[in-house]
């Protein structure tokens, strides 16, 4: 009788690729719930455009490819899930399509599709937006009222807009959000980044399950604070500024999503660490010198192409003595 | 001068690394990870001793790996612990007969541990053959421990390597804990828990006379047993002589908590010094745990070497056709194509399997897994990509002749790649899988 031939070892864990991403899908569903009680159901529905248009490009890309399409994985559905939740409740709809467009077919399938990108598509798409159309972007309506948004993009003219948090630290002087309002997602801002106190327990869960590493995010937020305490832009003293600095924008929603991306991320605790750090300093100089309100995501494309070599610096950096000691004894 | 004399320091014998055993080198513990417990019932169950196959297929190679040519011819009987093949050099060490029976043939089988070997088959009988009488073994010397050690061929099953060639090159060391390591850490390997149970003292004893052939600091037996079974065992021996290890696997620290450097040898090897000091008893058989979802009676079996493993699977029984048998546990085992390979000295667990995790493969997406559980602190997945992308030169400056090939890279791998595979073929080629181009006359 002849029998089957495997590598050892002949017992693998239960955890999967596909699970990792089935968890951060998990987790946008409270946000999107948040957003649905302020904004109505048209926010839902931009993230569900988001999400479909790359499940859709992803597709049609590995077709171009010759090759068989790997969508199980759930790596397309989280990238078009992350650009539909960082536009405005006021975008038109094919802006969520335009930028999983680009993120799927500049950045994601030249470079051989899921697991060897180098930047992370979903930033890449949201960067490519931005600059392309900023007039869609940083008009964000106002979620006291409690009025749900008109479905049609041609209504949303006669929407009153406000100046989120991170426009009124752009511009200086004081901020008009209590902490209370900032936890809550009581402020304009993008669709999914506004629920603070949502996106901590969704950060909880995820470092609970492993699927985000303690050893980016924490560095990344530490830097930003630290720098926000440092040189403050707005009055109300250290904890204000802080608080303003981290709860404004898609700061937050950056470092728990995009940054913990496993493939753009390095994979050595100390390279980690590293990463965390210099997206946090990247992100703050983006926000203090650059030409928009928040630009986390252009950080983050920016570190994204530091994390190879500080992956290796990283391993080096603990190994020296081992690797010096080996090349002695070559 | 004795070849195991401590002072020419280079022991003529190829043997065990010695272990780095400097402080702040020990990777840290909450490295490796937490496998299943698929011990039982073979572990609970007494050691059974297999019924005498009619044959058995002995490989004639000594333990320090060179061939060795039959002493008798076809058709002579030999008796159990008798010389049954000599080395071709001088000083090599003996074959003896695991069992007693008549030579009928010899053959050359393709064993997955031994390669290309020459073996005698063997026809058993049921009777014949005894050992000496109880001898004191206090009065033995260092050297002539590591000479019985040499003569009697006895192989550490921890890594198939003969006991007297490692303890021999330990001698250089200074300050080392010799440890008889019965953790059994994969999940399901028994063989050394069973073979605590039974004989504790004897194993203490053999592991004392190995301390002492290495002028070792002290000694210990690591084991990773429940509450219940820890107790038990410290009934037979004192609390000092037991440690234990920590929960995650591959648990192995180099440094012992005293500052000692640790070197480890196997628990049926400890058994099998003893025997061969106090009764002057050549290993003829080893405790081999057969398990797995396929095996009807999962079960600890003592088995003489030679016996075929289709053998040992028919004692235990088959519950449903095995799709994959492994010699060796799950993590590190080799999977055969056929049963027809005899056991030999450093098989301690057969596994037969009706299914194995199957895991859709997808390319790495960088979760970095391997390289926190890899408790060598190697990267692992970058070892693999630059093995793919033929980077050979660069495979080096990674250390991969550090990897000891423990599986966890694979086994916590969400995208279900074969890394510790891809690491193992990096060391294993020594640099040597890069091709120079150019330097021939074929094109």
């Amino acid at each position: 009788m002849n029998f089957k031939m495997a590598h050892a070892p002949h017992l693998r864990c239960s955890e999967r690729g596909s699970q990792m991403c089935a968890d951060l899908l998990i987790v946008f569903a409270p946000l999107c719930v948040i957003s649905a009680i302020y904004y109505g159901v048209r926010p839902v529905l931009l993230v569900l455009t988001g999400l479909l248009s790359a499940v859709l490009f992803e597709t049609f890309g590995y077709l171009l490819m010759r090759r068989k399409p790997k969508i199980s994985d759930g790596s397309a559905a989280v990238t078009g899930v992350l650009i539909g939740s960082l536009v405005s409740p006021l975008s038109p709809y094919w802006l969520p399509v335009a930028g999983a467009a680009f993120a799927i077919f500049a950045v994601k399938m030249p470079m051989g599709g899921s697991g060897r990108n180098l930047f992370n598509p979903a930033a890449a798409g949201l960067a490519a937006v931005t600059l392309c159309f900023p007039g869609f972007f940083f008009t964000y309506p106002d979620p006291g009222l409690g009025i749900p948004l008109p479905l049609s993009s041609r209504a949303l003219s006669e929407v009153i807009t406000l100046s989120s948090p991170a426009a009124q630290l752009a511009s200086g002087g004081q901020t008009l959000y209590s902490p209370t309002m900032l936890l809550l997602g009581n402020f304009p801002g993008p669709i999914g980044a506004t629920a603070i106190a949502i996106l901590l327990a969704c950060g909880l869960f995820l470092l609970v399950r492993r699927t985000i590493t303690p050893y980016i995010i924490f560095p990344y937020l530490a830097t930003c604070a630290l720098l926000a305490a440092l040189f403050p832009r707005v009055s109300g003293g250290l904890t204000g500024s802080v608080m303003a600095e981290l709860c404004s924008g898609y700061l937050l929603f950056c470092g728990i999503f995009m940054l913990n991306d496993p493939v753009t991320a390095p994979r050595h605790w100390l390279g980690r660490t590293a990463f965390g750090v210099l997206a946090g300093l990247f992100v703050m100089l983006m926000r203090y010198f650059g030409r928009f309100e928040e630009g986390a995501c252009f950080a983050i494309l920016l570190v994204n192409a530091f994390a190879t070599t500080l992956d290796r610096l990283g391993w080096y950096a603990v190994n020296l003595k081992r690797i010096k000691r080996r090349r002695h004894s070559a | 001068m004795s070849k195991f004399t401590k002072s020419d320091g280079q022991s003529s014998l190829i043997g065990g690394k010695l272990p780095h055993h400097r402080r702040g080198e020990q990777p840290p513990l909450k490295r490796g990870v937490l496998l299943p417990f698929l011990k039982e019932p073979a572990a609970s169950r007494q050691i059974a001793n297999i019924t005498p196959p009619s044959q058995i297929v002995m490989p004639l190679l000594s333990g320090d790996g060179s061939s060795c040519h039959l002493v008798a011819g076809n058709y002579d009987t030999v008796l159990i612990g008798s010389i049954l093949g000599l080395p071709e050099q001088k000083d090599g060490c003996p074959v003896y007969a695991p069992v007693s029976g008549v030579i009928s043939s010899q053959c050359s089988i393709m064993h997955p541990l031994l390669g290309d070997v020459a073996c005698a088959v063997i026809d058993c009988m049921a009777t014949g053959g005894e050992f000496g009488r109880k001898k004191p073994v206090d009065s033995l010397t260092s050297e002539a421990i590591l000479e019985l050690a040499f003569k009697k061929g006895i192989i550490d099953e921890l890594d198939g390597q003969l006991l007297a060639s490692k303890l021999a090159s330990w001698r250089k060391g200074k300050h080392i804990m010799l440890i008889a390591d019965g953790t059994e850490q994969e999940p399901y390997g028994s063989a050394s828990w069973s073979v605590l149970n039974e004989s504790a003292e004897q194993v203490r004893d053999g592991l004392a006379l190995a301390a002492r052939a290495m002028g070792a600091a002290g000694y210990h037996i690591a084991v990773k047993l429940s509450k219940k079974r820890h107790q038990k065992l410290s009934t037979m021996l004192n609390k000092d002589e037991l440690i234990s290890v920590h929960r995650k696997y591959p648990s192995k620290p180099a440094v012992h908590t005293s500052g000692a450097a640790i070197c480890r040898i196997g628990v049926q090897s400890c058994l099998a010094l003893y025997r061969a000091a106090a009764f002057d008893q050549p290993p003829c058989d080893c405790v081999v745990t057969v398990s797995g979802d396929a095996v009807a009676n999962p079960q600890n079996v003592r088995v003489p070497f030679g016996t075929m493993v289709e053998d040992v699977l028919r004692f235990c029984g088959l519950a449903q056709d095995p799709e994959y048998v492994i010699l060796g546990d799950a993590m590190t085992g080799i999977t055969v194509q056929h049963t027809d390979i005899p056991v030999v000295p450093g098989i301690t667990c057969i596994l037969a399997l009706k299914t194995r995790t199957q895991v859709p493969t997808h390319a790495c997406i960088g979760c970095g897994r391997c390289v926190s559980a890899c408790h060598k602190n190697l990267l692992p997945f970058e070892i693999m990509r630059r093995l793919d992308n033929m980077q050979y030169e660069r495979l080096a400056p990674l250390l991969p002749e550090e990897c000891d090939g423990c599986g966890v890279c694979s086994h916590v791998c969400p995208s279900g790649l074969d890394v510790t595979a891809k690491v193992l073929e990096a060391r294993d080629a020594h640099g040597n899988i890069f091709v120079k181009w150019g330097d021939g006359d074929e094109f």
